[in-house]
């Protein structure tokens, strides 16, 4: 049996970040040019930003708050978002053909350190505490299948800075291969210390804002939140999900493919299985980081691929690196250019390094935005570039 | 449910068992055995985890016995809780030491160092991913490979595995040991005549497990892997369960001889 993969319609998303806890607050952000970033609300012995998600979030209903986490009340609060486009979905699909598909790279890690200091202090891991319920996949899943009522396939993809974004790739796939008829993608992470400290070891934090493509960059600044998309076979589309394009750089274990093959490889993949030519995409969401690797990389393989005139916007700058949350918030980042014809300016990146050949807005842009690509790299040489189309 | 996938090679690493045969028959090694990483280059293997040394064995095993182009096959890997002893180690360093990380174990703590290092030690650019869903690990990652095989109709190698349970972090039930399970998925078109097809994970449709399995195995959160390598190889299993009670009951049908 050989399936297709076609377009699936987005029939609803949430996001929340540091920019903003609601799709309206981070497109207002977006629109005006601020940044979501500031000092961190978790203690760490270097200077750095970040972007906090700032809000008082939703407790888990009472059957849920033994599996409380930080990452699970994040999912509560998108999942509050998605009301009205969940409601139709349970109308139209029966809760065992509707996936759940998330992406985490950290999920309980906050807690599971608190509860690690607690057991090197106390010699016992917290009373309150449990693996299952606080630091797993599979607690996550029970959250967010509870909340949403789906009984179909769910997991969750970690794959680094990727994860939520291969879960785009993963729906299409189950939806096209028959397996269910709609799926709720997306992904979420929070702050906590093993991630700040671990890329300040790897000399990849910045001690200011980002500022992606800048001359002067320095490395990336560490953001929290996450996204929801619904996707569903013959669904009111909002816009489409045309194709992922998924590679491996076959490289290093950190650093990216110095010429971007990998990258660029993916963003073709996209285009091939969409049956899209490379003069068709009107926008770039990059991946952008902020590192002077990464920037470099991606710019060669988009300009290699794409030229140089399409316009290239890095959002880490409003919002910091979401990590494992970044792919899907930035999937719906990119719905904004193709929903209201805006493109947001990139922000840190003036003055541009004069090395990295591509037109990278430092104003707010208007325009008809038909296709756009949303990329995400991570470690482990992998890489996503989601293709999305207004209808 | 119509979709159909032909397994055409398997693989296994447990530290105490040198292969299926010797499990089934109950023979354990009179020393526990370590992982060899031989498909991952010198560089990567010198700095990597047992667990990514282990799975890369498992993953060589099922490529070779398939017989698929390493270059070009995709690979899934399911983990209930991954890199542990790596991460645990990062915890250490956050809390007993300065607090200052380890560079290198803060990158191979990631879930999917082992796909990153064997895409790197095969020179694979193809598709590869790294997921969890706790006891349904196993189910949902074949289910994983097996949507890639029918929509893009190419091989992939689908590994299970985690470690021996984290002491410091399940203190209050019964552990588990070290299991790496894998197993080659082909489509069915291009596959040989004799090799099984199993159908895709649905809950309920399945009882077999392995019996006999030591208790160590038979808790893994990925053991419903080996028991449908296990159910491949007994001519009698018509189908394999993927969890043994605590995840959602997925399974497998076997069919043979198609």
């Amino acid at each position: 049996m050989t399936s297709a993969v076609a377009a699936v319609p987005i029939t609803g998303f949430a996001l929340c970040n540091g920019l903003g806890v609601t799709v309206d607050a981070v497109r207002s952000g977006l629109y005006e040019g601020k940044s979501g970033l500031g000092p961190s609300p978790v203690p760490c012995p270097f200077p750095t930003v970040v972007g906090a998600v700032d809000c008082a979030l939703p407790e888990l209903p009472a059957a849920l708050k033994p599996w409380t986490t930080r990452t699970a009340r994040l999912a509560h609060l998108l999942i509050e978002q998605l009301g009205a486009p969940l409601a139709r979905l349970r109308e139209r699909v029966r809760p065992e053909r509707i996936a759940v598909i998330l992406g985490t790279s950290t999920v309980g890690a906050d807690v599971t350190e608190d509860a690690f200091r607690h057991y090197i202090e106390k010699g016992a891991l917290p009373a309150d505490y449990d693996l299952w319920r606080h630091h797993t996949y599979g607690a996550l899943l029970h959250v967010v299948t509870s909340l949403i009522g789906a009984a179909g396939p769910a997991w969750v993809v970690s794959t680094a800075c990727t994860s939520s974004a291969k879960p785009l790739a993963t729906a299409q796939r189950l939806i096209a291969a028959g397996i269910v008829d709609a799926a709720v993608v997306g992904g979420i992470d929070t702050l906590c210390s093993m991630t700040l400290r671990g890329f300040f070891s790897l000399d990849s934090l910045a001690a200011s804002a980002c500022r992606p493509f800048n001359a002067k960059r320095d490395g990336i600044s560490i953001g929290e939140g996450g996204a929801l998309l619904v996707l569903e076979r013959g669904g009111d589309a909002l816009a489409l999900l045309e194709s992922v394009g998924e590679s491996s750089d076959a490289y290093h274990i950190s650093a990216p493919h110095p010429q971007g093959v990998g990258a660029r490889l993916a963003m073709q993949r996209a285009l091939d299985q969409a049956g899209v030519a490379p003069t068709e995409i009107d926008y770039v969401n990059a991946h952008g980081t902020g590192t002077r690797l990464n920037d470099s990389a991606e710019a060669l393989a988009i300009s290699g691929l794409l030229g140089n005139d399409v316009p290239v916007v890095s959002t880490k700058g409003y919002t910091g690196h979401m990590l494992g949350g970044a792919g899907a918030s930035e999937a719906v980042i990119t719905l904004f250019s193709l929903l209201e014809g805006f493109l947001p300016a990139s922000l840190g990146a003036d003055p541009i390094d004069e090395s990295i050949a591509l037109r990278i807005p430092l104003q707010r842009e208007h325009g008809r935005y038909r296709r756009a690509l949303s990329n995400s790299f991570a470690f482990g040489g992998n890489n996503v570039s989601v293709l999305l189309r207004a209808v | 449910m119509s979709a159909l996938c032909a397994v055409a090679g398997v693989g296994l690493f447990t530290p105490r068992y040198a292969g299926l045969k010797e499990l089934r028959a109950g023979q354990p090694c009179a020393e526990p055995r370590a992982p060899s990483g031989e498909l991952l280059d010198k560089h990567s293997r010198r700095r990597a985890s047992d667990l990514t040394k282990a799975c890369a064995d498992a993953y060589q095993q099922a490529l070779q016995q398939a017989g698929v182009d390493a270059v070009s096959c995709g690979a899934v890997l399911g983990m209930a809780l991954g890199e542990a002893s790596t991460t645990i180690g990062l915890l250490d360093q956050l809390w007993r030491g300065p607090g200052m990380l380890s560079p290198m174990r803060f990158a191979a703590s990631v879930h999917n160092a082992a796909a990153g290092v064997v895409s790197i030690g095969t020179k694979n650019t193809g598709f590869s991913t790294a997921l969890g869903a706790d006891f349904d690990t196993p189910a949902m990652a074949l289910l994983e490979g097996m949507t890639f095989v029918l929509t893009q109709q190419l091989p992939v190698i689908v590994v299970c595995a985690d470690e021996a349970a984290p002491e410091n972090l399940v203190e209050n039930e019964e552990g588990w040991d070290f299991l790496v399970t894998a197993v080659a998925l082909a489509p069915t078109d291009s596959a040989a005549r004799d090799l099984p097809r199993i159908t895709a994970p649905e809950r309920g449709v399945a009882s077999w497990t392995m019996p006999d399995l030591p208790p160590g195995l038979a808790q893994s959160p990925v053991v419903g892997l080996l028991d449908l390598v296990a159910a491949l190889s007994d001519e009698r299993a018509r189908d394999a369960r993927l969890d043994r009670g605590r995840g959602h009951g997925y399974g497998v049908r076997i069919l043979r001889g198609l």
